[in-house]
Parts: C-alpha cells; sequence; structure tokens
C-alpha cells in the first residue's frame, strides 16, 4: 500500500510539468495568437474579444493559474471553432477510442501469449519458425493496409462484418461491438506481433534460470513449470511493452478510426489541428498525457504485483 | 546393504557447434541404500552432467545413453511422464547456488508444498502442515512466518535450508546434492554439512555428493569416486582415499589442500587444466598434466583396475591390478 501512495505522490510533478507544457502551447504559436487563430481579416473587437477570452490581455503568471484552476475543475475552455466546451468534445470522442484500445489489447494479448509461450517452449522448431515468420509480418504490414484489405473481404465481399457504422455502446451495444471487431483485429494483429515476440524472448530468458531447473527437478511437468514458474517471471518486460502501447494507442489510433469512420479521440485531435483549434488541441493534448500517465501508472503498480521484490525496493536482479 | 542406485556405462553427449561431444564417457558406479558417495573433480570434468543424466534434466541438445538403475529400473528408459514421479519423490536435488535457485516470485511456503501435492496427492491444509514441518526440520527459527515470506526475505543459508527442506519433503531414497555448499560462508558451510547429516541419519536416504572440496567429503562421504575429464578414475572408500590415494590426479587433488602444520610457502597446484571435451588426449586423458607420465601413457587409454580396496585407472598399477 506504501508503495502506491510513494508512486501516486510521484505523479503529481509529473501532472504539473505536463500542464506548464500544454499551457505554454498556445504561447508557442508564432506571433499573436489570438491574430493566428482569426486571420488577418478580423475586426478589432473580435480579436479583442478573443483576447480577453483566452486571457492573453493579462501576465503570463496568472493566465496560467486562472487556466489551471479552471482545468482542474474540468473547465477546458472553449472551442474556438465550434463554440462548444472542449472537455465536452473529448468526453464524445474518448469512449470511442478508448474501446478500440481495449479491443485491440485484447486481440493482441490473445494472439500474443499462446504464440510466444509456444514459440519459446519449442524454441528452433517449426512452430518457433513459423510464428516468427508471422511476426515479423505482421509488423511489417502497415495496419491501413490490412484493414482495407479486411474491409474487401469480410464487408464487401462477404458481408460478414460492417466496415462502419459506429454507434455508442450505450445506444446498441450488439451493433457496437459488431463495429468494432475488424477495427480491433486490424490493429491487434500488428500489435500482437511486437508483444509476441517480447515474450518469446523474455521466456527464453527466463527458462533458462535456475529455479526453473529446480521446478523440473520437482517432478512438475513442461506446462506447469512455464505457466506456473516461468511466464510470471517473464512478465516485467511485457507488461512495458504493453503500457508503452496502450499508451500509444489512447492518441495514435488515428489512421483506423478514419478507415472505419469512427469517431475517436486521434481524429479529434488531427481534426483539430487542421482547423487551427488551438484551445482543442491544448485539452486534447493535456488529456493524452494525463492517460499516459494514469497508464504508468498502473504499470508501476503491476510490477509491484508481480515482483514482491520491486515493493521492498530490491532490484528484480537481486 | 542393498544397491539403491546403478550407473553402467553412463555416456552422455551433448551437440556442440565443434560437433557431437563426449562429457560423461563410460562412468560405472553405484550407491547403497543409507550410503553417502561424494563424486569429487575439478570444474568440467562431468560431475554436474552426470547428475543431471540421472535426473534426466540434460538441456535439449543432451542425450545420455548406458544404464542408470534407480530400484531396478532403468531411468534412460522411462517415460518422460514416469520420469515426472520418479524426480522430487524418489530423487531429489539440491543445487549449488541457493540465490537463483528458488524462483523469486513464490512464497518459500508455495515452493516446498508444490512437490506434496504433486506427488502425495496430499490437501492444501496437509501440505501447508508437512512444508512448515519440513521448515522446522531443517532448523528454521519461525518456521511459520518464513513460509509466508520470499527467497529474498532470506539470506543465502537459509535459502539453501529452504532447498533441502523442499528436497526432503517427500522423503526421497536419494537426494542428489550439486556442491550444496559451495555458494556459502564457511560457518554456514558447516551448518548446512551437519544439517544434511543429522538428516540422513534420521530419514536413511543416500546421498550422491558432488564437491570439488575434499574437506567436505572426509566430513560427509562413506565412499569417494573421483573423475577427471568425464571418466571415474578413482574409485574407493573415504579412508582410503586419504591414507593412500593410488592416482596420481587424486595425489594432485590431495597436495593442493593448504595444511597449517606443513611449512610450504606455496601450496602445490595441478598444472594445466582439464582438456575440452571435443580435444580428449589420445591415450591417457590426465598424461599431459600428470608428473609421472610414462610413454605408454601418451599411447593409450588406460582401464579402470580393481586394486585391494581401490578401483584405479592408471598404467602405473597395470602389474599390480586387473581389470574391473
Amino acid at each position: 500500500m506504501m508503495f502506491v501512495v510513494r508512486r501516486l505522490m510521484l505523479t503529481i510533478p509529473i501532472l504539473l510539468l505536463v500542464s506548464i507544457m500544454t499551457f505554454s502551447l498556445i504561447h508557442m504559436i508564432p506571433g499573436d495568437p489570438a491574430r493566428v487563430i482569426l486571420g488577418q481579416e478580423a475586426t478589432p473587437e473580435a480579436y479583442q474579444a478573443l483576447r480577453t477570452e483566452l486571457g492573453l490581455d493579462k501576465p503570463i503568471v496568472e493566465q496560467y493559474f486562472s487556466w489551471l484552476g479552471k482545468v482542474v475543475q474540468g473547465d477546458l475552455g472553449m472551442s474556438i471553432t465550434d463554440r462548444v466546451p472542449v472537455s465536452e468534445l473529448i468526453l464524445q470522442r474518448l469512449p470511442a477510442t478508448v474501446e478500440l484500445t481495449i479491443g485491440t489489447f485484447i486481440v493482441a494479448i490473445l494472439i500474443a501469449f499462446p504464440a510466444g509461450i509456444l514459440a519459446a517452449v519449442r524454441r528452433g522448431t517449426w512452430v518457433d519458425y513459423t510464428s516468427t515468420f508471422a511476426a515479423l509480418g505482421g509488423m511489417s504490414i502497415p495496419s491501413f493496409w490490412l484493414a482495407m484489405m479486411m474491409i474487401i473481404f469480410f464487408a464487401v465481399e462477404n458481408q460478414w462484418l460492417p466496415s462502419s457504422g459506429y454507434v455508442p455502446f450505450s445506444e446498441n451495444p450488439a451493433q457496437n461491438l459488431m463495429a468494432m471487431i475488424l477495427p480491433c483485429v486490424a490493429t491487434g494483429l500488428r500489435e500482437s506481433a511486437v508483444l509476441m515476440r517480447m515474450l518469446r524472448s523474455s521466456l527464453l530468458d527466463v527458462v533458462n534460470m535456475d529455479f526453473i531447473r529446480t521446478a523440473k527437478a520437482k517432478g512438475l511437468n513442461e506446462a506447469r513449470t512455464i505457466l506456473g514458474h516461468a511466464l510470471r517471471n517473464a512478465m516485467v518486460p511485457v507488461i512495458t511493452t504493453s503500457g508503452l502501447m496502450i499508451a500509444g494507442l489512447l492518441g495514435g489510433l488515428v489512421i483506423t478510426e478514419s478507415i472505419f469512420s469512427i469517431p475517436g479521440f486521434g481524429r479529434l485531435i488531427v481534426e483539430s489541428v487542421f482547423k487551427r483549434d488551438y484551445v482543442t488541441v491544448q485539452g486534447a493534448i493535456l488529456v493524452s498525457a494525463i492517460l499516459v500517465v494514469l497508464v504508468n501508472l498502473v504499470v508501476d503498480i503491476l510490477y509491484a504485483v508481480i515482483d514482491p521484490r520491486i515493493k521492498s525496493g530490491k532490484g528484480a536482479g537481486e | 546393504m542393498t544397491t539403491i542406485l546403478e550407473v553402467e556405462q553412463l555416456r552422455t553427449r551433448f551437440r556442440t557447434d565443434n560437433g557431437v561431444v563426449s562429457v560423461v564417457d563410460g562412468v560405472d558406479f553405484s550407491i547403497r541404500a543409507g550410503e553417502t558417495l561424494g563424486v569429487v573433480g575439478e570444474s568440467g570434468c562431468g560431475k554436474s552432467v552426470t547428475s543431471l543424466s540421472i535426473m534426466r534434466l540434460l538441456p535439449p541438445n543432451g542425450n545420455s545413453g548406458g544404464t542408470i538403475r534407480f530400484n531396478g529400473k532403468n531411468v534412460l528408459e522411462l517415460s518422460e511422464k514416469e520420469m515426472q514421479s520418479v524426480r522430487g519423490n524418489e530423487i531429489a536435488m539440491i543445487f549449488q547456488e541457493p540465490m537463483t535457485s528458488l524462483n523469486p516470485l513464490h512464497t518459500v511456503g508455495k515452493q516446498i508444498e508444490e512437490a506434496v501435492i504433486l506427488h502425495t496427492g496430499a490437501s492444501q491444509q496437509q501440505a501447508k502442515e508437512r512444508a512448515i514441518a519440513m521448515l522446522k526440520a531443517v532448523g528454521m527459527p519461525r518456521a511459520e512466518e518464513i513460509y509466508g515470506e520470499f527467497p529474498h526475505q532470506l539470506s543465502g543459508g537459509m535459502r539453501q535450508r529452504v532447498m533441502i527442506a523442499m528436497a526432503m519433503s517427500c522423503d526421497p531414497k536419494l537426494i542428489i546434492a550439486d556442491e550444496p555448499t559451495t555458494a556459502l560462508d564457511v560457518t554456514i558451510q558447516a551448518q548446512i554439512l551437519d544439517l544434511m547429516r543429522d538428516l540422513k541419519e534420521k530419514t536413511g536416504t543416500s546421498i550422491m555428493l558432488i564437491t570439488h572440496d575434499l574437506g567436505v567429503v572426509a566430513e560427509m562421504c562413506d565412499r569417494v569416486i573421483v573423475m577427471y575429464a568425464g571418466q571415474v578414475v578413482e574409485e574407493t572408500d573415504v579412508e582410503t582415499l586419504f591414507e593412500n590415494p593410488k592416482h596420481p590426479y587424486t595425489i594432485g587433488l590431495m597436495n593442493s589442500i593448504p595444511d597449517l602444520e606443513d611449512e610450504r610457502e606455496y601450496l602445490e597446484t595441478i598444472p594445466g587444466s582439464v582438456p575440452l571435451a571435443h580435444q580428449m588426449p589420445k591415450g591417457c586423458r590426465f598424461a599431459p598434466r600428470c608428473s609421472k607420465v610414462m610413454p605408454v601413457c601418451e599411447e593409450k587409454a588406460p582401464e579402470l583396475l580393481q586394486l585391494e580396496g581401490h578401483k584405479c585407472r592408471c598404467w602405473l598399477y597395470a602389474e599390480e591390478g586387473e581389470q574391473a
């Protein structure tokens, strides 16, 4: 428990730093932000109004703290182009991306675990070579190409699964899940390759360790040795990779979201950038940074759950 | 006394990048019930490979031939499943490195229980009682607490006690201890050896004790085999070994023990090192390092000869001995 509290305390300075950096974003635009946002033809009244709305007429430190005060209460400002609160926009878009991320991760795990374990246990056999070959293929095939091929096969030629038609889960769970299958598999296949390679090499390190020999010397069969003793010891690098993967997916599913017409978070960021909606960009980046920090927090807590040595401050190499 | 383990013409080979190499080459020995057999030799002479061959725990590129008769059945002919019911149950093993031989993520108790549940079909509760009883038997203070602790919370000596508790938990007929004290402090070494001797006397189990430490041999063993380059070069009981060693290699090992009463300034060493398995000399394998080497030694490999109270693989005794 102490470990979790200590780790939670550590996120506070990180979040503050993130907030300063996102806040500065609007001030890093060359020239006057209000001018850049409105363009050259804007009337002086509109220009002044925007400056006041953005708080640009106040000293910068004061601007930061009043912005931070609002952010803490969930107020990320008004979207410049859509004139709706940014927090509302994000809340509309985030669930689809979170769902897509979870689905992708589940697909990745379902493939990576059996394949990675088999490849490590049957090292140097056709099982190993086949899964290694498939993983290299999975890593080299661009996911947008795979996504389009899957649409052609599953949606156009055979009409087994929809290629678009996302509805929120709360509206129609069945339709929502159907629409999620293809995008999750298309990105999950690629991510599974990364996880599978990581699990395989991590397991290969572990199976040569002395305590695995001890487990076998006790009379355990191969399955119990691998699943009961080796797998958990091989998990730390796999969890690290999974954390990075999830953090990357939460903000980086733009291509998948575009191909399958899912109104997701990644697309919101890209759209806002093109619309020069800096307030929305700022809010979205802040939220995505917080998500990354949270994912890392979960990863660190998982380390401690898996390895009792981490809680007590002793390294895993001890 | 009944013979519990009989190893005949054990040959263990490994496929390597240098081709197939024989690491253990025609080893014969036996262990009687209740006996402690010492297996002595330098690093790389095939002691550990011999023990792993008996347990059938060689790495995938290794392969054993010959016979290993344990309790009347040839271990090398058992199916993997039958072998699993032997390992940890009838033959248990204690390894050299107590720091790395325990799973760092499981509690001590769970690791001891595992074998008990597997082999005796005990319930979780019975296995827990057994594990705590074993921890007490190996002299652990506060056994109930240690049951729930992780290996990193224990010292090296305590971990080795846990390994011994684990090995003894199913009342094995034979314990193979591969350098059980090498990684420990001298004072802890003595404690662990005392413990093993006590437990042996209580349970009557046989021990195959692999070591390079002749002090450990003197303290623990009834009989000794000396191995060199994958072969047995001398076999005798422990008193004879120390009073009247025959093989020049054994004599060399004896001379390299420091002696307080002796006024030598330097310790004697055996020059050179054990030949690599793929570069074995044509004749006697010890000839390149032997102080008493004769022309015949480099030409022809000696057989293991039966001398009085001894078996010895050396041309020096060709006259008095006959083939064993």
